[in-house]
């Protein structure tokens, strides 16, 4: 049993990354989508928020969006999905939750 | 899978209706079911057939038209929601006595617990926007 | 019969999330479903006792918060940590609710079927 939290907002302007990562539980996922994607850039802020979460969460970020977005440069230990990948963790996970 | 996707975020100021088209798109692509997809708050406006984008833009509300016609799909507006935006079938205009009716085709006017109902006969129901 | 959990993340007024997630909360128990209702981050805000807003033409939710046991809803939780962030203790609050911790509102997550955070 494992969830899928989807996050769609910037982490420089809501909670949704922060409130995802503290209630994301081992073997969960998140996935970065829309402005989410925001929260996979290699920047201290992101470092501090990510120091308080689980370990083993595994981290995946939207490609249509990064390349929207012309992100610098990701953290480490992100993987990238397309729209068929992201379907894809929607089947694995049996349920997810949207932050936005 | 049996899939539902929710939608909330308005079409015209929220990426959302757009990242939740692809991802149905996607999903049937991978060869798995759409049950529902139902529509709530400002994704409502997705139903208006009244909507004008300008040229250079996507009309999204076409788009999402278009895509459930052509699969046939079973999309659903919330009544209350889409009551308060002005989004009306025949039969509203006609209760509320109101000079016209929008809905675009393919769209189906109905109440929340049809997302209820989504939601005990799906494997997996997705959000998008908010 | 499937346990659906809401996540109300969103202050009372100001937005139509707060109402958004209480109408699908009552649909659901309407259908006879097992719900947990979960207020957190600004969410907890719409627990808070007092609200007086008819100055700014909106409606008060609290009664329809107060009838949720009448609709068999008694799941009803509010984040620990949201409220203590707020300086908010179950003393500001209008209805009972059960405190949850981080952990726990992880595995209400686990065990439920579907969420919605609205």
């Amino acid at each position: 049993m494992s969830t899928l939290h989807i996050v769609s907002s910037s982490p420089f302007d809501s909670n949704a990354f922060s409130s995802a990562l503290k209630t994301a539980s081992q073997g969960d996922a998140i996935l970065l989508i829309e402005n989410g994607v925001y929260a996979a850039v290699d920047a201290l802020q992101i470092d501090n928020l990510m120091s308080g979460a689980m370990p083993d969460i595994t981290h995946y970020v939207l490609t249509e969006d990064v390349d929207a977005r012309a992100l610098p440069r990701l953290r480490n230990n992100i993987a990238k999905v397309d729209y068929a990948g992201f379907v894809a963790l929607v089947c694995q996970h049996h349920n997810s939750v949207s932050w936005n | 899978m049996i899939i539902s996707v929710m939608v909330t975020g308005s079409p015209v100021s929220q990426q959302s209706a757009q990242t939740a088209l692809s991802f149905c798109q996607a999903a049937l692509s991978a060869g798995h079911q759409i049950y529902r997809v139902f529509f709530y708050e400002d994704a409502v406006q997705l139903g208006s057939a009244l909507n004008v984008a300008p040229q250079d833009e996507r009309n999204l509300n076409a788009a999402w038209s278009e895509f459930i016609k052509q699969y046939q799909l079973d999309a659903v507006i919330c009544v209350a929601s889409a009551l308060k935006r002005g989004i009306l079938n025949d039969s509203e205009a006609s209760r509320y006595q109101k000079p016209a009716a929008n809905l675009a085709e393919g769209f189906d006017i109905s109440g929340l617990g049809q997302w209820v109902d989504a939601c005990l006969n799906s494997d997996r129901v997705v959000s998008f926007g908010a | 019969m499937k346990t659906l959990t809401f996540l109300s993340r969103h202050a009372p007024f100001g937005t139509s999330n707060a109402k958004a997630c209480l109408d699908m909360v009552l649909a659901s128990a309407v259908f006879e479903q097992q719900v947990n209702y979960i207020f957190m981050d600004e969410g907890v805000w719409q627990l808070v006792r007092g609200h007086e807003p008819a100055g700014i033409h909106a409606k008060n939710t609290m009664a329809a918060l107060q009838a949720l046991e009448l609709y068999g809803v008694e799941n009803i939780f509010a984040l620990e940590e949201s409220l203590t962030e707020r300086n908010l203790t179950l003393a500001h609050l209008q209805i009972p609710v059960r405190l949850c911790t981080r952990a726990e509102l992880s595995s209400l997550i686990k065990t439920s079927d579907v969420v919605t955070a609205l």
